[in-house]
């Protein structure tokens, strides 16, 4: 996901909040029961009171702002206008997309990419209508965030953002280095008229509304059907970031990502039987 | 914020057992296709009724969870590591509550199901003897296809579902980090999880009367 300028310099505050908190209260310190243990491992969220305490303003911002004004524009724009304005948010994306791409070495993707942008260029309008997914050539996401994660780089630690969501070391990194990667934000970097000059603000602002309005349900649902909010879309992040960087492949030597090590315990009491996967995914 | 697209693929895990009515595409000739069929079929003919009360629905869903799904493993594998801290009381007390939170969950979904088409996509040898079987269940809106693995495996001689896997988010990881959560903060006790199950089990219960 993009940032703005603003969103950089959030992120310059939430590393010196970090920093701070850190300093002040410290790390949440590793437990030593083994169980504890394994669990603090997995979770791998050593700042997880300060991203709770960010969890909580993203929540109360998204309450008082972000959901309202999605539903306004789901109520007064048809949902032709709507896709067109996604079609072309994701249209002008192009550069940052293409060239993760061909950072990851996936030449096959980079022509999709290419072929896509050429496409609904030319037959789409400016990129308002997506005939390129409409003849079967589908948009594909890509970040700075995923190349790192090809390229080898660990996760980190499952990071908070304010306003920007969940996040993790990698990805954060991924944020900043995407934001210098395209050419719009350098574009408005260099000019005076107003517009262009925040486009990158402006275009994460529409995203981030346009997002909200197609997902309202069914956040709705999770938050009350969850008994730990934060927990769940913790996972889910993760997993969706797993997902996106395999790029949708299933992984088939894996079961479902259990995640857990030192499953044996189970093993042992049922009959023996090997049915359990313990797996490092 | 478009990672969060996929949540209600969950949700749509549970629409795509009730949406095999319109399959017909005949490879199924694996076993575990079959399986996910057959249960499907059931589903459709014992759900899918509007006339149903939310009670009958929620009973009857019940009684196909326990034919299709090994609730035994999944509770297990959704404690996490502190399957290994509970007493066998606490185990067969998580086993139940578990089961009634999803027949709550998802039974009333059910009432709203509108026949999307579902296309069984294969059916793959996974880890230790599972089957993965991916299907495409294609929505009535023209939004995209939600790809959905239903991981299977074999207990005492039938297949059971062991997980479901929506859009590459897996139902079973979700809850056990979920579940894991709420003992870590509650000290690690197991009884805090199950008291929290028990309460929001009931609440369903009350809003599904009728």
């Amino acid at each position: 996901m993009p940032a703005g300028l603003v969103s950089i310099a959030s992120i310059k505050r939430l590393c010196a909040g970090i920093v701070l908190s850190v300093a002040l209260v410290g790390c949440a310190t590793a437990p030593t029961d083994p169980v504890e243990r394994e669990i603090y491992d997995e979770a791998n969220d050593p700042v997880q009171p300060l991203n709770e305490a960010i969890f909580e303003f993203n929540m109360a911002v998204d309450r008082a702002v972000l959901r309202p004004v999605a539903q306004a524009y789901e109520f007064i724009l048809p949902d032709l206008v709507r896709d067109g304005v996604r079609n072309f948010l994701r249209h002008i994306k192009t550069p940052v997309i293409l060239a993760n791409d061909l950072m990851q070495g996936d030449i096959d993707r980079a022509g999709e990419t290419m072929g896509r942008f050429i496409f609904n260029t030319v037959a789409g309008f400016g990129g308002v209508f997506d005939v390129a997914g409409e003849a079967g050539i589908e948009y594909h996401q890509e970040d700075f965030g995923q190349t790192l994660a090809v390229w080898g780089v660990e996760e980190g630690p499952y990071l908070m953002l304010p306003f920007i969501g969940p996040s993790s070391g990698r990805d954060a990194i991924g944020i900043i280095v995407d934001a210098g990667l395209d050419p719009l934000r350098w574009w408005g970097y260099n000019s005076n008229d107003y517009i262009i000059e925040h486009n990158g603000l402006i275009r994460t602002l529409t995203e981030a509304v346009d997002t909200r309005s197609r997902n309202y349900k069914q956040l709705e649902d999770l938050e009350e059907t969850s008994l730990d909010f934060y927990a769940t879309v913790r996972s889910l992040y993760r997993q969706q970031r797993e997902s996106l960087i395999r790029n949708g492949v299933p992984d088939d030597d894996a079961l479902p990502n259990i995640g857990f090590e030192g499953y044996e315990g189970i093993d042992t009491e049922s009959d023996g039987k090997d049915t359990q996967a313990s797996l490092v995914n | 914020m478009s990672r969060r697209r996929f949540i209600g693929g969950l949700f749509a895990g549970f629409i795509a057992l009730i949406g095999f009515a319109g399959t017909s595409d005949a490879r199924a000739a694996e076993d575990a296709g079959t399986f996910i069929m057959r249960m499907a079929d059931k589903a459709v003919g014992a759900l899918s009724n509007p006339d149903l009360s939310n009670q009958d629905r929620a009973e009857r869903f019940r009684t196909l969870l326990r034919e299709g799904m090994d609730i035994s493993d999944v509770a297990r594998r959704a404690l996490g590591p502190y399957v290994r801290r509970a007493t066998d009381e606490e185990l067969n007390e998580f086993e139940s509550l578990l089961e009634e939170n999803i027949v709550r969950k998802y039974a009333i979904l059910f009432k709203n199901y509108s026949g999307q088409k579902v296309e069984l996509v294969d059916t793959k040898e996974g880890r230790r003897g599972t089957q993965n079987v991916t299907v495409l269940i294609h929505r009535n809106d023209g939004a995209p296809p939600v790809n959905v693995r239903w991981v299977v495996h074999e207990i005492d001689g039938s297949l059971k579902v062991i997980d479901i896997i929506v859009e590459r988010v897996s139902m079973v990881t979700t809850q056990k980090e979920e579940f894991v959560s709420v003992i870590r903060r509650n000290g690690g006790q197991i009884d805090a999880l199950l008291q929290e199950l028990r309460e929001r089990n009931a609440e369903m219960a009350d809003n599904v009367k009728g």
